[in-house]
């Protein structure tokens, strides 16, 4: 494997691999990133993606591409999105602590004594540092834990896993405090300079924050327990009456019924129907009963309520009736006009009727054949004659024209 | 007291009043239910209705039941039915829990116990989203689940719901059946 000759080539070619490393970081928790998409991400130059490889950045496993794990640790932790919480085992911190120490006590020469002088201050900025990570880290992993585990058994051994982290960390504390207080007391009464009292002053606030913080997470852990615990009882409780009520011994097995009786709430009583009679003055006198009687008179027309029904209809609505009326028929006068030689005139006036006519008629009856049938007459070119008829009991002189059949 | 009208007319209907209700002239009904808890009981008392709350909800009890013990029964027999398809469903459902009818319906498909429970729940209901919809409008009528997002169609499980989580609790199983009980 190759390795980067110094921070700025590492940097450089992080930096000309952002969008991969942006993608690939942001699906680091599906483990399938393929390498074709990964080519696509470098401008399809294999070559660079070899590179990546060859430099231990990323790690080949069959078709997929995955991030190296130190570079992954390294993003999440500086980004702060780890859910690992990074915390060795309390004696690595503290042995480191007394390693320094011890060779500082033992060390004559007065420059590598400043130097481990400089090891142990830097060890406790070390040691504040992981415990205040640690601290939010486990805070922030107890809440995601939590709310976005969805498999019970296995939130709960996480949250379990999560309070031993607590005690590590609870534990790092007290065991760094006791070192600074006790343990090592020759060192910080006799190397106590400037620099290292603004150090050990520093670390003991960290630490005393991150102790508050903790007993905090403390109590959230146990409170997220126990509602798992309720919420598994709760489900298993469930799944007992489930079960009796499909026995149908739910009522035998249980309190059920006992409980119905000493319970009465209203969502379990039959819908209330409230029937109210509006008052006659409201009816009369408010302008807002007026509405309600109309919509009251529409659903009575639409047939919700009150609709009166006909009654039968009567058989003498039922039987047939007709109603005898003479008439003379034009067409037969017209055609026995045709079959003989009078004028029109004399014809109609003449003619015996089978039913009683006066003049008035007979001079309708004259009027409605001549037009009737334009196309079987011919006028007698200005030739009129008068005729004296009887109109509306008044005798009268009626000039009409000579017709003749054609 | 305020809002004593709009109170009335939910609670009296078997409905519940939730503190974190996605309406929020539901939530003035609770803070005010909340602020003058012993002044709005004493008021409602005087209607017959005992006002009473719990864990984030209010609701109205009665003195004495117009529900006869059969009936009051088949309620609570009801609701151990829909609980169990509902944590069936997903065991995490209850207060806070966000769901649609058609993540029920895609559950349904792909888990026979609760095809085989949705079968059985609503009597005649053999359409597995009608039954979907049904157990939603059950929930939503009762105000154990409010509408959150129209467009969506999604829901959201109100704190009321610890009411009828809290009453399957404290029911009492015989010692001498729970050895005989499959877990």
């Amino acid at each position: 494997m190759k390795q980067f000759r110094s921070i700025e080539e590492l940097l450089k070619v992080l930096a000309r691999e952002k969008e991969l490393l942006k993608e690939m970081f942001a699906k680091r928790k599906s483990l399938s990133f393929r390498r074709d998409i990964a080519e696509d991400l470098v401008d399809g130059d294999a070559r660079r993606l070899d590179l990546l490889l060859e430099y231990g950045v990323l790690r080949q496993n069959a078709g997929f591409l995955e991030l190296e794990e130190s570079y992954l640790r390294f993003f999440e932790e500086v980004l702060q999105v780890n859910e690992e919480i990074a915390i060795s085992s309390v004696k690595d911190y503290i042995d480191t602590l007394n390693q320094h120490i011890d060779y500082w006590l033992k060390e004559t020469n007065p420059r590598r004594k400043l130097s481990y002088h400089r090891a142990v201050v830097r060890t406790l900025y070390n040691i504040a540092g992981a415990v205040l990570r640690s601290t939010v880290d486990l805070k922030r992993n107890v809440d995601t834990v939590y709310k976005n585990e969805p498999n019970y058994l296995i939130k709960k051994e996480k949250l379990v896993h999560l309070d031993q982290k607590h005690d590590i960390i609870k534990a790092l504390i007290v065991e760094c405090e006791r070192v600074m207080d006790e343990g090592q007391k020759a060192f910080f009464s006799s190397a106590m300079d400037g620099v290292l009292r603004q150090a050990v002053g520093e670390v003991r606030l960290s630490l005393n924050d991150a102790y508050h913080s903790l007993i905090e997470i403390n109590r959230q852990i146990l409170e997220y327990l126990n509602l798992i615990e309720y919420q598994n009882r709760l489900l298993q409780k469930i799944r007992t009456l489930k079960y009796l009520r499909d026995q149908l011994t739910i009522t035998e097995y249980t309190d059920i019924r006992r409980r119905a009786l000493m319970e009465s709430p209203v969502w379990m009583d039959p819908l209330p129907r409230y029937r109210l009679k509006l008052s006659l003055d409201s009816l009369l006198n408010d302008e807002d009963a007026l509405s309600v009687l109309r919509s009251v008179v529409q659903k009575g027309k639409t047939g919700a309520i009150g609709r009166e029904t006909a009654g039968a209809i009567g058989p003498e609505f039922l039987e047939t009736a007709s109603r005898k009326v003479e008439m003379v028929d034009q067409q037969e006068m017209y055609n026995l006009f045709r079959a003989q030689g009078k004028d029109l005139f004399s014809f109609v006036v003449d003619f015996e009727y089978k039913v009683p006519m006066d003049d008035g008629q007979k001079l309708v009856l004259f009027c409605q054949l001549a037009t009737l049938y334009p196309d079987g007459i011919q006028l007698e070119s200005g030739r009129w004659e008068q005729s004296s008829m009887t109109i509306h009991e008044k005798n009268c002189f009626v000039e009409h024209p000579i017709i003749y059949p054609k | 007291m305020q809002y004593t009208r709009e109170i009335f007319d939910t609670l009296s209907k078997g409905a519940f009043i939730s503190a974190d209700s996605t309406s929020q002239q539901v939530r003035r009904w609770y803070d005010a239910l909340d602020d003058g808890f012993q002044e709005y009981r004493a008021y409602y008392e005087g209607v017959g209705f005992i006002l009473e709350s719990g864990d984030g909800y209010f609701y109205f009890s009665r003195k004495e039941s117009k529900a006869d013990l059969q009936r009051k029964l088949e309620a609570l027999l009801r609701w151990i039915d829909y609980i169990d398809f509902l944590k069936t469903f997903n065991s995490t459902f209850g207060p806070g829990f966000e769901f649609t009818p058609s993540d029920i319906v895609i559950a349904i498909s792909g888990d026979v116990e609760l095809k085989d429970k949705a079968g059985k729940l609503f009597p005649g209901v053999k359409n597995f989203s009608d039954v979907a919809e049904k157990i939603t409008r059950e929930l939503e009528a009762i105000g154990f689940a409010e509408m959150l997002n129209e467009l969506e169609g999604s829901y959201r499980v109100t704190a009321a719901f610890h009411y009828i989580e809290e009453m399957m609790d404290i029911i009492a199983v015989s010692e001498e059946v729970k050895d005989e009980i499959p877990q």
